[in-house]
């Protein structure tokens, strides 16, 4: 008697949690298709969850998967344009996860916000902005615009134009970039894009690692306060580099001359050449260690 | 809903309006609100005739193509080490032809002024920065004005001056509206914002000093521009962080 009243205390704890379970899994599913305008801009907000957005030779919008029972999914606009989000039910409440995959028309211009969610584009270009999710890009995109606060970014597409930011979050440049800019605040920064013809890099306190080619004709800046700007080249890397630190200090392991000490008694520079034609490099810190090596 | 709606919540009801992402049959809170409440309603009002002015306005102001990399390349190719010997055992501030110095100068002074003309273009752009418009009208004013004295004798410190009172001006308006926006944002997102800016304070006031000590220093004052332009990336970032 004992043991059958056992039993059916434990089976309804069980159907209990399974309702509990089954609750909590459950999403409302979505399926949005339009047709679009070349170069038509999409606007997105999705605040926590993941966003993969996939750009496609088709000329059609495609919206798939599913967002929390709490959350309502909106979506307007016409061929020219679109604009589609995820919000809470209630006001104020809590973002709960939603997972979209976006397929868009690779001429179009995607704009997509987010709070938490990660956002990961493959083969589309636009502006995309995390909180304190994180950002990837790759496939081969025209300009491309990436955000993040605490979330880091990672572009390892083929691109015309990236722009980078974070606050806290590091940064990383790979795959083939023609112009790019990068910074952070306290956040590091990684580069070895190749084909870089521009780029502009820095931080505030984090360090910047550069290990991409110097490209012939290219023009390089580097920025730093207290971080440090560490540059590892190729032993065939050519250019003109203008370093200097107000209070830090230049470790040249590229060239025999030695860094000329400031006018206050702090601090270095050196101005010097390798090999010919090449890159035009400038490297300024505050304070932040500069280290010049061979790969 | 009793209370007022946020300047947030009042773009996302224009946006809904333009772009009809919802059927007027839908429950919509934030109309009802509109509906019911004389005070926000009279801001929605102003919020969407400058919405109207906004998109009378040209979609994009851009400089031509190729002139941000020949003004880059040039300024570039003076690599300024705050005047001291260096490696070559040349000094490049004062071993310079004078046509040389002056051409840096024009070419900074008008870096200045593209920079601040892409810098408010995107401001202006931002049509859901209501009450800006005024101050910002003023700021492009200036930037053409700068850019008009860049063709005469602008000399680059002047230049970095100029630069130095728009950004102040721009980052005054950013932290006005970082502050109005503060309730919509996690209080995880508010600290993150502060954390970096203190950073990037400290790193401002360093550079200050520094330059107090130098002021010759153009290094120093590169520095301390890049640092101030950082800060009004993070701020101009933080807006979309509500």
């Amino acid at each position: 008697m004992r043991s059958h009243r056992s039993v059916s205390i434990a089976l309804s704890f069980f159907a209990v949690s399974v309702s509990f379970a089954d609750s909590a899994s459950a999403q409302t599913s979505v399926e949005r298709r339009m047709a679009l305008n070349p170069g038509a801009a999409i606007k997105g907000f999705v605040p926590a969850g993941t966003v993969r957005i996939i750009g496609w030779d088709r000329d059609s919008l495609v919206i798939t998967g599913s967002v929390a029972p709490s959350e309502r999914f909106y979506f307007g606009g016409g061929r020219a344009g679109v604009k589609f989000g995820v919000e809470a039910r209630s006001a104020g409440a809590e973002s709960q996860p939603s997972r979209l995959v976006i397929h868009v028309p690779k001429s179009s211009q995607v704009s997509m916000k987010a709070v938490s969610a990660n956002i990961q584009a493959v083969d589309a270009s636009g502006w995309f902005y995390t909180v304190g999710g994180s950002i990837s890009v790759a496939g081969r995109v025209g300009e491309v615009e990436a955000e993040a606060m605490d979330g880091s970014v990672s572009v390892t597409a083929t691109a015309r134009w990236v722009r980078a930011r974070t606050a806290s979050g590091t940064l990383r440049l790979t795959g083939d970039i023609e112009d790019a800019t990068a910074s952070s605040i306290t956040g590091s920064v990684f580069i070895s894009s190749s084909g870089l013809a521009r780029g502009q890099f820095g931080s505030v306190t984090g360090d910047i690692v550069f290990t991409a080619p110097l490209e012939e004709g290219g023009v390089f800046s580097f920025d730093n306060h207290s971080g440090s700007v560490e540059l590892r080249l190729a032993p065939s890397a050519a250019g003109s580099f203008s370093v200097t630190t107000i209070s830090g200090v230049i470790e040249n392991a590229l060239v025999a001359a030695r860094p000329a000490g400031g006018q206050t008694g702090r601090g270095q520079s050196i101005v010097f050449r390798l090999g010919s034609g090449g890159s035009h490099v400038t490297i300024r810190t505050f304070k932040g260690t500069i280290r010049l090596r061979s790969r | 809903m009793t209370e007022h709606l946020d300047d947030e919540q009042l773009n996302t009801l224009a946006d809904r309006m333009r772009l009809r992402t919802r059927l007027e049959s839908d429950a919509d809170p934030l109309r009802d609100h509109i509906a019911t409440c004389s005070q926000c309603r009279d801001r929605f009002g102003r919020l969407a005739k400058l919405l109207n002015v906004a998109e009378a306005m040209p979609r994009r102001l851009e400089p031509p193509a190729d002139l941000w990399p020949s003004i880059r390349a040039s300024i570039e190719e003076r690599p300024i080490t705050g005047g001291q010997t260096v490696a070559h055992g040349v000094s490049l501030n004062t071993h310079q032809p004078w046509h040389a110095r002056r051409r840096v100068r024009v070419s900074l002074a008008a870096a200045a002024s593209v920079v601040m003309a892409i810098l408010f273009g995107t401001h202006v752009g931002d049509r859901f920065n209501a009450g800006s418009r005024a101050s910002t009208e003023a700021t492009v004013a200036t930037s053409s004005t700068a850019a008009r004295r860049s063709t005469s004798e602008i000399v680059s410190a002047s230049a970095v001056t100029t630069f130095d009172t728009v950004d102040q001006h721009a980052e005054e308006e950013l932290l006005a509206a970082l502050e109005l926006r503060r309730s919509a944002l996690r209080p995880s997102t508010s600290a993150q914002i502060d954390s970096s800016l203190r950073v990037i304070d400290t790193a401002i006031a360093e550079l200050e000093a520094a330059r107090t000590r130098d002021p010759n220093n153009a290094a120093i004052r590169q520095l301390l521009a890049v640092s101030r332009a950082r800060k009004l990336e993070l701020l101009k970032q933080a807006q979309n962080a509500s």
